[in-house]
């Protein structure tokens, strides 16, 4: 690969529990305001990928109905139907292929009012098997692998509750964020709804309504469009079989990989060191230690002690999710798109009362989809 | 904020659709149904594999051989749930109950399947379990209808 | 640019109505398995699976996760594309920037559906909902294919507007519909694969067939059929190493052009009509020959497989891609024919066979076996295909993908 890639721009929406327009104009204000930003009109993107679901948007062939709210009308469209980090990953292929110049991602979900996420999550299980036997839901399957992180690195109940409380406070400090609590005690956590041991509803993700829109542009468009050209270093992406009975939700080997191919496309050997702040896309907030580690952000059962220690704060050592994350708010697919806004947010010092300490040089953003994050997507971001 | 008017988009319209099971787990249905438990292997790998399916995607080969396992086996991994998800809504149960993950003499991987005769708070990882069947089957899932302990 | 190839094609078999005897991941996995037999590749060898399908056809949502092991993507970078009846082919061409990219060196794409699991009408009638609710937030178009749909109520109501005004606009009568379906049943009967085989069928055997909307007759119309189409895509470098076959099919152009839903291809001023069509006309196809380097097309194309979900769009199509300048005229003195000098959909087309997530991918398909000189079953073009273009659409008549390919790589 001889090109380079660079994110220009991104803009997100604030995220509610109902917005108060409908998706169309939702995601119509939020591209207009972009391009302003960037000064650019519609007519200098040269293709433009969108990430949405036919579930979560209620619809048959949802996109159609959005080409020229996106700004799409008679341009080059394609549709990633997954997290929305795919839709970054497929946008930077086009342009690294040398065909386009610029890319705009753009994914959007009305997870918090109209299809909120039980109603489409189950249509992720297959139907023959775990639809029918009723057991395995996206609660139970991070239960499940919360449970065997707990009895493998003695975490205990009052570690994951910091976590969360963590994450709610980190939420206080984004003003685009939705569920936010400054003074969120362990207690809050501990006396919230139980879901499946060890989780309850304030470890969960926010579902939310919101849409987040990324600009890419080649090297040499990049250099046009920004003065700080946030570039894309490393990428890779991996799926694991479906069946959770076969898969060590601990060690997380699909993620692992991923992790693996985006550190070497990166040039890092030592990603507890080099990598600054890391967004990760957490259904529950029990999976931050267990990405940590299979992502090399921490030892291998280091968990509980990073938590004690505040480490995966913003002002700790490895802040994982400043924003917040998805316990803050959480659009459904929209959230490894968020996630990756979030980071350039980081690397640029534009994180006003959530930016880390130190500007950071690398960030990491994260993307997955399935039960207990079957498939993962891993960005190293830089500038 | 403005308030704008809400579309109503409810459609009286029943989405029905009829997945075919294939060969594999319908065979898996029929032993279920004699209240057996069957597996299948890899002849590559040598896993053993319940529930059965056509592929092994560790070795991207054919799976051959069906296994009766035995229905005993040690309980891997547990969590208690509450709630569960009806017609997309999470709901409180009546009562928790556990879903554990469980390794049966003989074969590779966990199987998920409800705990009963032990209570939430007793429940531990490494107990030895065996299968109880429904006293009238049908050849459904639901026919394996819980582990208990083996006393 | 980095040139791709495709050096392989695998069905899981003849697609049919039917398949009671599989479940989903059953019905790939053989296409899986076909496309892979007839390379020197392993499994290990794939670097990326691209996967693409109308996922509210079977109401699973992202199933792509579920037969991970079926299609050997376990422990594999995975990327799911779907874009409605465009679907197959935009699942290729996110295969062949994963190849072009540099990102990886072979890419496995595939498209599928399994319409006999659940019912196509409940898919379509999620389109055509949403769409009318969509008018009643930002006001309808009369005059536009939108209300064609809501007037029928199914994606034959917006067809038959369609058909209607191309008729008009090519001065042809629905005798040539009649001719162009004879045609493309006659054809699926010399293609092993196809679902709807008539051997000889004659426009006086479609004629006979029920009116489901003027002009459009039941003998106009595709089936829902189950089926799985795979292909293989190879960097250049990995051609020699990798391709069982001396003749392999060079991707020289990709192109791609998305329009509006309800009030339609305004460009020029125009109000919508869905045999407009400026999206294939004006801008996606000049792109395409433009990356292909075809000045031509009328000469230098062999061939052309179209999306033809109903039989007058196997004559409007060719049109909109400039192949040909009438197509009533050119069927009434049989160019369009296996034979001819612009045969179109020789293996029966989208009208005979339609998995819809798979459709679009198997245009590219069966073009690229027409270059590999492989199609089997007597539905070879006879004359050298030296390029061959393959066209799918989607949506509410308002997405175009095209992809031309080639016998030899484009020097770049
Ligand atoms: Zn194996």
């Amino acid at each position: 690969m001889d090109r380079k890639v660079a994110i220009v721009g991104y803009k997100q929406t604030k995220y509610l529990e109902q917005n108060e327009n409908p998706r169309e104009r939702m995601v119509m204000n939020l591209v207009q305001s972009l391009l302003q930003d960037m000064k650019i009109t519609r007519d200098d993107i040269g293709t433009f990928i969108l990430s949405c679901s036919d579930f979560q948007d209620g619809r048959t062939i949802s996109e159609c109905f959005m080409i020229p709210w996106v700004g799409a009308y008679m341009k080059d469209v394609s549709k990633v139907d997954s997290d929305s980090a795919n839709a970054v990953l497929y946008a930077m292929m086009r342009i690294l292929s040398g065909n386009y110049e610029t890319a705009l991602v753009v994914s959007w979900a009305m997870g918090g009012s109209e299809f909120r996420s039980p109603r489409v999550m189950d249509f992720e299980l297959d139907p023959i098997y775990e639809r029918q036997a009723k057991l395995v839901n996206e609660i139970t399957a991070a239960a499940l692998q919360a449970q065997a992180y707990m009895a493998k690195s003695k975490l205990t109940e009052e570690q994951l509750a910091a976590l969360a409380v963590k994450n709610l406070r980190n939420g206080a400090r984004n003003p685009l964020a939705l569920r936010k609590k400054a003074d969120a005690t362990a207690k809050d956590i501990l006396s919230s709804r139980p879901l499946a041991s060890p989780l309850r509803e304030l470890h969960a993700y926010t579902p939310a309504d919101g849409a987040c829109a990324v600009l890419l542009a080649s090297e040499e468009k990049a250099r046009e469009l920004t003065k700080n050209p946030v570039w894309i270093k490393g990428v890779g992406f991996c799926q694991d079989t479906y069946y959770l009975g076969e898969r060590d939700l601990v060690k997380m080997d699909s993620l692992q990989k991923a992790a693996k191919t985006a550190y070497k496309m990166a040039g890092i050997t030592d990603p507890a060191k080099k990598i600054g702040v890391s967004e990760l896309h957490t259904t529950f907030v029990s999976q931050e230690p267990i990405f940590a580690e299979a992502l090399g952000l921490i030892p291998k059962n280091a968990g509980p002690n990073a938590v004690s220690k505040g480490a995966l704060e913003i002002e700790g050592k490895t802040p994982i999710n400043p924003s917040g994350g998805p316990q803050a708010a959480n659009p459904l697919m929209v959230s490894g798109l968020i996630r990756i806004a979030e980071a350039c947010t980081q690397l640029r010092g534009e994180a006003g009362e959530h930016q880390v300490k130190k500007t950071p040089r690398l960030a990491l953003a994260h993307g997955q989809i399935g039960m207990a994050a079957q498939h993962n997507v891993v960005f190293v971001l830089g500038n | 904020m403005a308030e704008h008017k809400i579309v109503n988009s409810f459609v009286g319209l029943q989405f029905i659709y009829n997945y075919r099971v294939g060969e594999y787990l319908d065979k898996y249905l029929d032993g279920l149904q004699s209240k057996k438990i069957l597996g299948i292997t890899c002849p590559e790998c040598e896993r053993v594999l319940v529930p059965p399916r056509s592929m092994c995607g560790k070795c991207n080969a054919k799976t051959k051989k069906w296994v009766t396992l035995k229905p005993v086996g040690t309980l891997k991994n547990f969590t208690i749930s509450h709630v569960e998800i009806e017609q997309g809504e999470i709901k409180d149960r009546e009562k928790p109950v556990i879903i554990g993950q469980i390794k049966l003499e003989g074969a590779d991987s966990l199987l998920t399947a409800k705990i009963e005769g032990v209570s939430p708070k007793e429940v531990k990882t490494g107990l030895k379990v065996k299968a109880v069947f429904k006293d009238t089957t049908e050849g459904t899932l639901q026919d394996l209808d819980h582990f208990e302990p083996v006393k | 640019m980095r040139n791709v190839a495709i050096i392989s094609v695998g069905y899981n078999g003849r697609f049919v109505a039917k398949r009671p005897d599989v479940n989903i991941p059953e019905l790939i996995q053989p296409a899986v398995a076909n496309a892979i037999k007839k390379t020197k590749l392993k499994y290990s060898d794939i670097g990326v699976v691209v996967e693409g399908n109308m996922p509210t056809f079977e109401g699973i949502n992202y199933p792509h996760l579920w037969f991970s092991d079926h299609i050997g993507a376990a422990g594999k970078p995975v990327l799911r594309i779907s874009t409605g009846g465009t679907t197959g082919m935009s699942v290729f061409q996110g295969g062949y920037y994963c190849v072009a990219s540099g990102m990886f060196d072979v890419a496995m794409v595939i498209g599928w559906e399994k319409h006999d699991e659940g019912d196509a009408q409940v898919g379509l009638i999620g389109i055509v909902l949403p769409e009318a609710f969509s008018m009643f937030q930002f006001g309808p178009d009369m005059g536009g294919g939108g209300t064609g749909m809501m007037g029928g109520l199914s994606s034959t109501g917006g067809a038959s507007f369609q058909a209607l005004s191309y008729l008009h606009r090519a001065k042809g009568t629905p005798d040539h519909i009649d001719k162009m379906a004879a045609q493309a049943r006659s054809n699926a009967a010399k293609n092993p694969y196809a679902h709807l085989q008539h051997p000889n069928c004659t426009a006086a055997d479609i004629a006979k067939t029920p009116m489901v909307s003027y002009p459009l007759r039941y003998g106009h119309t595709c089936p829902a059929s189950c089926g799985a189409c795979v292909m293989l895509l190879v960097a250049e470098e990995k051609v020699k190493k990798f391709a069982d076959t001396d003749r392999v099919a060079w991707v020289k152009a990709v192109a791609t052009a998305s329009s509006d839903a309800t009030t339609g291809n305004l460009v020029d001023g125009q109000i919508n009509d869905p045999a407009e069509q400026a999206i294939c006309e004006k801008i996606a196809a000049p792109k395409a020959y433009k990356m292909a380097g075809i000045q031509n097309p009328k000469k230098e194309i062999q061939m052309c497989e179209v999306y033809d979900g109903f039989a007058h769009q196997e004559l409007m199509w060719p049109e909109k891609l400039h192949l040909v300048d009438n197509s009533c005229k050119a069927i009434d003195e049989g160019r369009l024919a296996i034979d001819g000098d612009m045969p179109v959909n020789p293996s029966g087309g989208v009208v005979s066979t339609n998995a819809i997530g798979a459709s679009a991918m198997v245009r590219v398909a069966e073009a690229s076996l027409q270059i590999m000189g492989m199609a089997e079953g007597g539905h070879q073009v006879p004359r050298r295909v030296k390029n061959a273009l393959a066209h799918g659409w989607g949506g509410l008549f308002q997405f175009v993908t095209i992809t031309i390919l080639g016998d030899e790589p484009v020097k770049r």
